[in-house]
């Protein structure tokens, strides 16, 4: 039984005039949105640390009980899903390095991966302890994993980076500008704000060779606003080519950059 | 469909499948192991036929759900030649057939179906593969299928009368199909577990006993699955095996691959 779906690889990778969009934190609501509604946009690499994104890819596929040999439109555009902990040595190392190999470029950088604890600052040692990997999930992975991305394939491509308007989306929140009292999300507010602010700094040193990079800030997906609307959010940024720097918020009431 | 439609169909020879399934999007997936899973398999009036059914056999013939099966804390009751009514879609040719075709099997015509109930606190289970033999009465039909038990054949050990000849299978598909479940929520707990091992004891993948959904998988020697202890609900399904020729099953696998019933 032949459970993947099938897509055209040839030496140099699947041949597509789709851009190559690196997700992480495929698993959730956003990356799950992004994969669902637009593969057929994207060659989606989907970064997964525990629960692969139910999408159709090496690892999935739709098939008509009634006429299992038949092929599916659903099955066209399968992302590309690899599980890895991008906490751990060698891993954002070994992303990097499977979505080159098999795509032979990076032209969208999604970073969705988050970890958030909510807890009161004085309520025991709970907040606290989880402060590094608050930080280390929401800031040091994308930074780590831009740093790698840029050293890897974009230093050296300044002018292909400009025609193909390759960039990266940091996925902050509202949080990160904004105290909701009673929630208890000062530390995940405070690595929010923090990615935020790096992806300025990142944004003006990537200027140098052709890389956009911006801010999504959606508010609490999918009670206040839908995973659909924070995808098309991505998407938004990534379609304008003269967006760099800008914090895009998503918001139930307004969308304002 | 209307319900009195759903009836009718129940009460026919041949299954219309093409009326029955609902969804047929179904999903094959590669991990841990090729397997198939479905939500919204049949047409609502005919999943509360089969509902309603299962409910029946158990509330008017609990001496037909034996605890008796090693390592599985379940009660089964065995579908037998002659199964009426909507259950009878299980022991069809029909289903037989898309089972095969959905895993990509050559299957011969032989089934073996039971009912499952697991108490509330059932224990969960170890992996194992499915990988038996299993031996029927009998010789296939073009269109017909032979029941497990026919002529009074042993199942398990190939027991049989004298001048019955016994003729050795080994599970090709497994089919297991959940139905009259209390809604289910994640910790509920009563999945069917997919590991890697046999020695593991994490599932990579879990497929909770959602209503009217079926997970399918080929047997084979690394089709490890297990099931996940139920803690606050009861957890029932129907659970089903189309069979393949031993010779090939062997030639495939090899001899040693097919797990013996202990």
């Amino acid at each position: 039984m032949s459970a993947g779906a099938e897509e055209s690889v040839g030496r140099s990778g699947p041949s597509s005039d789709r851009r190559v969009c690196l997700l992480t934190g495929a698993g959730g609501e956003l990356g799950t949105a992004l994969c669902q509604g637009y593969a057929d946009r994207y060659q989606i690499v989907a970064v997964y640390r525990r629960r692969a994104p139910q999408v159709v890819s090496q690892n999935e596929s739709v098939v008509d009980p009634l006429d299992p040999a038949a092929s599916r439109p659903e099955n066209a555009h399968p992302v590309y899903t690899i599980c890895a902990d991008l906490e751990q040595p060698g891993q954002i190392e070994r992303v990097v390095e499977l979505t080159l190999a098999r795509y032979g470029a990076i032209d969208l950088l999604v970073n969705a991966a988050a970890h958030s604890v909510w807890s009161p600052v004085i309520d025991g040692g709970e907040l606290l302890a989880s402060l590094p990997r608050q930080f280390s999930v929401n800031v040091g992975v994308p930074l780590a994993l831009a740093t790698e991305v840029a050293r890897r394939f974009w230093l050296p491509r300044d002018r292909d980076n400009r025609a193909s308007n390759r960039n990266v989306v940091n996925v902050s929140s509202v949080a990160a500008a904004r105290v909701f009292p009673g929630r208890g999300q000062s530390v995940y507010a405070a690595s929010k704000a923090a990615l935020t602010q790096l992806s300025k700094h990142l944004a003006s040193e990537f200027a140098a060779f052709g890389v956009r990079v911006n801010v999504l800030a959606p508010n609490s997906f999918p009670s206040v606003v839908s995973a659909d609307d924070v995808a098309a959010g991505v998407v938004a940024l990534d379609d304008d080519p003269r967006a760099t720097g800008r914090v895009l918020t998503v918001d139930a009431l307004a969308e304002a950059g | 469909m209307t319900a009195g439609q759903a009836t009718a169909v129940a009460e026919r020879s041949t299954w219309p499948l093409g009326d029955l399934l609902d969804n047929r999007r179904w999903v094959r997936r590669a991990e841990p192991f090729a397997h198939a899973v479905a939500h919204d398999v049949f047409v609502p009036e005919f999943y509360a036929e089969l509902e309603r059914q299962f409910i029946t056999l158990m509330a008017e013939h609990p001496e037909a759900f034996h605890r008796d099966m090693k390592g599985y804390d379940a009660a089964g009751a065995v579908l037998r030649e002659g199964q009426d009514g909507p259950l009878g879609i299980f022991v069809s040719r029909e289903w037989h057939d898309l089972v095969a075709a959905v895993a990509g099997v050559a299957a011969t015509g032989d089934v073996s179906a039971s009912l499952h109930h697991h108490g509330p606190g059932g224990r969960s289970g170890w992996p194992h593969n499915d990988l038996n033999p299993g031996w029927f009465g009998g010789q296939p039909v073009d269109g017909e299928i032979i029941l497990a038990g026919r002529d009074g054949v042993s199942y398990q050990t190939g027991d049989h009368p004298a001048g019955v000849p016994a003729r050795r299978t080994v599970r090709a598909v497994s089919v297991l199909f959940y139905l009259a479940n209390p809604v289910w929520s994640s910790g509920d707990g009563g999945e069917t577990g997919l590991y890697r091992g046999l020695r593991d004891r994490q599932p990579v993948a879990v497929v909770p006993p959602i209503n009217n959904s079926l997970l399918l998988f080929e047997c084979t020697p690394y089709s490890f699955h297990g099931f996940v202890g139920n803690r606050v609900s009861p957890r029932n399904s129907l659970v089903m095996w189309v069979h393949r020729d031993y010779d090939e099953a062997v030639a495939r696998w090899g001899e040693d691959s097919i797990v013996r019933w202990s």
